[in-house]
Parts: C-alpha cells; structure tokens; sequence
C-alpha cells in the first residue's frame, strides 16, 4: 500500500512542478505540529500527560478542483520520569500516504478535508542506571482531519515579493494550516522487548513482555503551507 | 456556510469533552520502585513489589521452556517479607491495612490469600512446618499517631492447616511489656498427651500457647518482677518429641544469665481443665552469660543441655532429667554449638564467632559423663574461622576463613576428609551468602561476585572432586544477592541486582555447560504497560 501510494505521487509531484505554467497544478508543502490527546491509562508510563506532541512535514499536489494527494512524514516523541530514577522514552516515526478536497471559500480562507494512510514505526525504550530495554514494532495508521488554512492572497505575495505573473511562482501563497481530526493505529506490541547493559550476552535471555499500545486519539495541528 | 460552521463547531465540542475525561497519570508511575528479594523458595524466585503490592514469581524454566515471571496482587502497601521455614512460601505483611498475604509456592502454580488481620499487626513467626502462624506487633514500629488506645498484647494466631487459614484474635496476659520474639515446638507427645507450643517471649516473661487448644491452654510465666531488671529469653529449645508426662518439654536461655530455665508441662486431666507448667531453673558453674545452647540426645535418648561462653575454656553438659552438671574442658572458650543429630548418639560443632581462632571443636555427648571416654575432637584449620554455614545436607558445613579467601568443606562425621578450597587465583572473598550445598549434599557451590561473575562448583561425596565453573553473562550489582538454590527445580539462580531484574539460571548438575545456562531479563517490568 505504501509503495503503491509513492509510486504514484512521485511521479505526479515531478511533473507538476516540471509541467510549464497553466498545465500545472498547485502544489502545497506543509510544516508544522501535531498534538494527539493519548486517553489510554496504558501510556501512563510513558508519559506524564496526556499529549503527544510530533512535527510534520507534508507534500501535497492539486489534481483536480481541489482534489489531491499528500506524501507526508510525522515523528514525535514521548518521554517521562518512571519509577523517580528511571526513564521512559516512546518514539514514532510514520510516512503517510493522503487524500484531501480543499475548497476555496474565499481568497484568503480554504478548508479542507484530508484522509491520512500509512504506518508507523513505535519504539520503546526503558532505562534504569546502565540498563536500557527496548521494544520496536510497525503497525498501520489511518487519520480523518478537518481543516482550515488561512492564506495571504497571492495578489498580495506576489506585490511583496515582487514576483512576476509570468513567474513559476505567480500563484505563491502562504496560509496558516488549521486542523481537528481523529486518528486511529493499530496496537504496538511490545512483547518481544530486549534488555542491554553491562556485560555481553552470551547466553539466550528471555524477552520482556512489555505489553501492547494503543495511540488512537483526538488530534489537532497548526502547521505553515507555502502554495504554488 | 453557517450550517457547516455548526457541524464543525458540534465536533470540536464532542471532541473537547471527550479529552477532559482523560484524567491523570496514576501515582505508582511516580512512586520509587520499591522491591526486595529476591528469595528462593522450593520452585520459585520471589521478588515483592512494595509500591504495587504485588509479588513477582520467576519459574526458572527448563531446556524446553524459557524462564518466565507472573505477577499476582497481594496487599500493599507491602512491609515485612517472611519465608515460610520449609521453603513452600512466604508471608507478605501489610500493616497499614491489617492484613497478611500467604503466598505458596506450589510444584504447579503459585497461589495468594490474603488473610484479614485483627489489627495492624507488623511481625509474624511461622513454625517450622508452617502449618501455625502468630502475628503480632512490631515492637520497633512506632503506634499510628491516630490510634488512642492500642494493646501491645494482642496477637492473631493464623491456623494455616485449615482451608482457608483460620485467623485468631488473641489477647495475651499483660506483661508490662509486648511480644518481642515467638518460637513453636514441633509436635510433642507424652503418653496420651499431644501438644504443639508456641513461646512468646517479652522482656519479662514468657507466655506458652498450646496451639491444638489454643483458648485453654495459655500459661505465662514471669521471669521477672518488673521491666526495668529484664530477664528476657533469647533462645527456647524443645525437648521430645516424646517427652514423659510431667517432663520437661521446654528450655529457656535468657539474656544476661548463665542459667538454663526448664519448663515442666503436665497435661490436663485429674481435675484439671487446662495443662499445667512448672519451672525448674537449670543452674550452671558459669560466672557471666551463656551465650550459645543445644539439646544434644544420647543414644539411649536422654536429654543433654550443652552451654558455652567464650570467656571460658569449657563447654558445660547438664543432664537434664537430674540437672547434674559437667564440665568438659576445651583449649579456648567457644560460644557457637551446631547440633550433628546421629542415632548413636548426637554431636556437636563449637567455634568461636569472632574470628580469632582456627580451631573447632566436634563433641560426643555419648559417654560424656566419663572423663575417659570423653570425646571432643580439635580441628586446626590452616585459617582463622570467620563463618560456619550449617548446609541442608546435614552432615556438611562450610566453613569461610575470616579472611574470607578460603573455604574448608567439614565432613562433620569423618572430619578428617574435609576439603578445602583456596580460590586465590581469582583474587575473590567470598561471603557466606556466595557459597551453598546443594541440598542433597552432592555439589558444593561458590559464585564470585567481582569483576566478571563467574559460578563454580564442587562435586561432593564422590572420589573425582573436579570443579566447573562458569562465567555469566552480566556482573553481579553490589546491591545483587548471593547464590540462591531452588531445590524443588534443581537449579541455581545468580540475581545479578538490576532494578528491571535480571537473574542467571544454571542448573545444579550442569554448570559448566553453557547450553544449559537460562537467563531472564526485564522481568520486573513485565506488562508494564497493561494497565492493571
């Protein structure tokens, strides 16, 4: 699924900003942070309240009245005090693959509905004084947002920039990116999770059974898009 | 575009309600992680988590099976761990919530109860076969500030042979002190008689409970008028198992006395309704205290009381049923006696604790009223005697040398055949809690603790004496402890002292075979993120 979705926007993204000027359809990049409200009582460990925070960087091509698709990447971290000497650490790193209809409702306001695939990857990491155990594992994501971008008119960029209408950057704006939305993973499962410390190992060590991870939750995001 | 506003603002508001319900992280994520143990049951490694109140069970596994940990509940928050003396469990005391958890370490499986306490009882003593237990207050532990009223004397006596464990609130005679130290019998009979006792022991008295009937059967005897001049018992003995009607089934050694008090139990019946006890005070030529006594039995059976002191070069025997005394002469004053029970007569080891000498002592209580057929046998050591750890086999000890570079091996029959051990090469010491006999007595074991931890050991009782060992993995943390044998499973288990748990598992019969080495990492953070 995921080198299916890459296979397919690559390609487009290239020729969109190859395509000369009215063959070519707009193209967004997008920065910014997402926070997921995590409810679970099983990141309790992981986290000393309840939201993660991740950053964002996205790709996005118009291809057809305001129907697009998005090639994205998000990681964020958790990490918190455990047991008053210990640490814990969560790590997720995704690549998404997405889907969004953007309306221009008007020249400076576009909402915008998106549908995130993709999968992440979660890694765990305990550590007490030189001991550090760790668990990694994949598992798919799935995202529904709702969102709003409040864009400069391009009329006025392109005077502040001076850009030409001729230019390959005639239509350059950039908007304030608004978004609510739902996430859903599926569970991490961490049974099969490693200790290191002092000492080589020579003979077989049982895995540590951690347990599993639900991420599902509310999430929001503000992000910087650049459009053109 | 107002109806879509709507919608987008009835999600926004759905969404923010939801999160506000999230509540907070809960608190034992905050907490220390407060464990102790490990300690080795029959079966089982057993680790308590104080903070959770739970205990963490370590099957050690097998070739086929990797070691694996269960947690269960038991109370919290957790205080006193107390193993069960036959090794089949262990008893976890919460006093703050009044209540005992009794953790069995079965061949199948480990199972709780957690037992209601009358009050916040913070000690608890077992008898040897665990079958009685007796709760009681902590003398250390300061009273709750909340409480008003509070009775040092009440006690709950726990009969575990019941199914469930039947809890009996008891309130003992008032002493002018509280229970400080608790001892039981095994089974006596005399005649028809049959009894189970259990000694409390106070600063000033001691008060015997007969535990097959317990409500009748409670005798305290004063052993001084007041708390301010104590004649507290550090040491009870048991006579019998069969012991005559009217016999003495009982021995007191008292803190700060040369004098041996012997306790008369007459049974119920002519009249009366509950036994009867009586003191016979066992005098003795010593000027300062006794610091060590033992009930030694010839092969006729009759009693012998055997008294030391380390200020003095005799070892004094008391025949208990005319309480003549004699003196047996040794080259040094010892004030340690371990009993060597034997058919034909019992024996015993005496040394000195302290370090200075190199000699130990093996006395024949047979034929010790004859000065020529007097039978103590001295053992010179090449090594000053720093500690004697009495092995499971019986007929073994092992003996660390004070510089604890050294280990003698006694054949406590045959002391001639010891063997002994100098682990320099290794530049190690070892402490008592590093060395163990495999409980059958077929395998000596040592584990060095320092720099690359290493596990050895000595095939015993066989001509070929050729040692293995074995290096592990990890080293061993200085808070790690010793050598743990799980007799049940056969297998020795190394704790190497990480807060996560890591424990080295090697099988009795195979070290030195790096096949059969198992070790189990990160068992105490196991389900950690299984809400529970």
């Amino acid at each position: 699924m995921e080198m299916r979705t890459r296979s397919l926007l690559v390609p487009a993204l290239l020729a969109a900003v190859l395509l000369p000027g009215p063959a070519r359809a707009d193209i967004t990049l997008t920065a910014g942070a997402v926070q997921v409200l995590l409810a679970e009582p099983e990141l309790d460990p992981l986290a000393e309240q309840d939201w993660l925070h991740a950053g964002r960087v996205s790709a996005g091509l118009d291809l057809f009245e305001g129907l697009g698709l998005d090639l994205a990447y998000e990681g964020g971290r958790l990490t918190a005090p455990l047991f008053e000497d210990w640490d814990s650490a969560l790590e997720l790193d995704g690549l998404l693959g997405g889907v969004h209809y953007r309306h221009e409702a008007l020249e400076w306001l576009w909402p915008y509905a998106r549908v995130d695939l993709g999968a992440f990857k979660g890694a765990l990491s305990i550590r007490t004084g030189d001991t550090r155990i760790t668990a990694e594992d994949w598992t798919f994501f799935c995202a529904a947002s709702l969102g709003l971008q409040l864009g400069l008119p391009k009329r006025l960029v392109r005077e502040w920039l001076s850009i030409d209408e001729d230019s390959f950057f005639a239509d350059l704006s950039i908007a304030l990116d608004l978004s609510v939305g739902w996430a859903m993973y599926g569970r991490l499962d961490f049974d099969h999770a490693r200790m290191s410390g002092p000492g080589g190992v020579r003979y077989e060590e049982s895995a540590v059974a951690l347990g599993d991870l639900g991420l599902d939750g509310f999430r929001s995001g503000i992000a910087l898009s650049v459009h053109f | 575009m107002n109806t879509n506003s709507n919608r987008l603002a009835a999600v926004l508001c759905a969404l923010a309600i939801a999160g506000v319900g999230c509540g907070q992280r809960r608190p034992e994520y905050d907490r220390a992680f407060h464990v102790s143990g490990p300690l080795g049951l029959d079966h089982r490694l057993y680790f308590v988590d104080h903070s959770a109140g739970e205990i963490v069970a370590l099957e050690p596994g097998s070739e086929t099976r990797p070691p694996a940990a269960i947690r269960q509940p038991i109370c919290a928050p957790a205080e006193r761990v107390v193993p069960f003396p036959d090794r089949r469990g262990l008893a976890v005391l919460c006093p703050a919530v009044g209540r005992v958890a009794m953790v069995r370490d079965d061949p199948e499986l480990v199972s709780v109860q957690v037992l209601d306490l009358p009050a916040p009882l913070g000690r608890l003593a077992l008898s040897e076969d665990a079958a009685f237990a007796l709760a009681f207050h902590d003398p250390e532990r300061p009273l709750d500030e909340d409480v008003f009223f509070s009775n040092p004397n009440e006690v709950a006596l726990l009969d575990l042979r019941q199914e469930p464990p039947v809890v009996e609130r008891m309130d003992l005679p008032d002493s002018g002190d509280q229970p400080r130290r608790v001892w039981f019998s095994p089974e006596l009979s005399g005649g028809s008689d049959r009894a189970r006792l259990a000694v409390v022991a106070t600063r000033t008295s001691a008060t015997v409970l007969d535990l097959l009937e317990p409500q009748v059967g409670v005798t305290t005897i004063r052993l001084s008028a007041d708390a301010s001049s104590p004649r507290e018992p550090v040491e009870a003995l048991f006579g019998g198992p069969d012991v005559e009607p009217g016999g003495e089934v009982l021995f007191l050694r008292l803190a700060g006395s040369s004098d041996v008090y012997g306790v008369h139990r007459t049974p119920a019946g002519a009249g009366r309704t509950q036994p009867a006890y009586a003191v016979n005070i066992h005098s003795t030529s010593f000027t300062g205290s006794t610091e060590d006594a033992e009930l030694l039995y010839s092969a006729a059976g009759a009693p012998r009381l055997l008294l030391v002191r380390r200020a003095e070069a005799a070892a004094r025997v008391i025949d208990v049923a005319s309480s003549t005394e004699v003196i047996v002469p040794l080259p040094e004053g010892v004030n340690r006696i371990q009993r060597i029970p034997a058919s034909n007569g019992d024996r015993a080891l005496l040394y000195r604790a302290d370090g200075q000498s190199s000699s130990f002592y093996v006395l024949s209580v047979e034929g010790i009223e004859d000065r020529l057929a007097r039978n103590v046998e001295e053992v010179v050591l090449s090594d000053r005697i720093g500690a004697v750890s009495p092995s499971e086999a019986g007929d073994l000890a092992v003996i660390l040398a004070e510089h604890r570079r050294a280990v003698y091996l006694v054949d406590l029959v045959r002391p001639e055949s010891s063997a002994y051990l100098r682990p320099e090469r290794y530049e190690m010491t070892l402490a008592p809690d590093q060395v163990a006999v495999s409980p059958e007595g077929s395998t000596f074991l040592a584990l060095k603790r320092s720099g690359p931890a290493r596990l050895g050991s000595l095939p015993l009782g066989s001509d070929s004496r050729r040692p293995q060992s074995q290096t592990l993995d990890r080293p061993v943390e200085a808070d790690g402890a010793g050598l743990i044998l799980l007799p049940g499973a056969g297998v020795v288990a190394v704790d190497h002292g990480l807060d996560a748990g890591m424990v080295t598992l090697v099988p009795v019969d195979r070290i030195g075979d790096a096949s059969a080495v198992r070790a189990a990492a990160g068992f105490m953070v196991r389900d950690l993120l299984d809400p529970r």
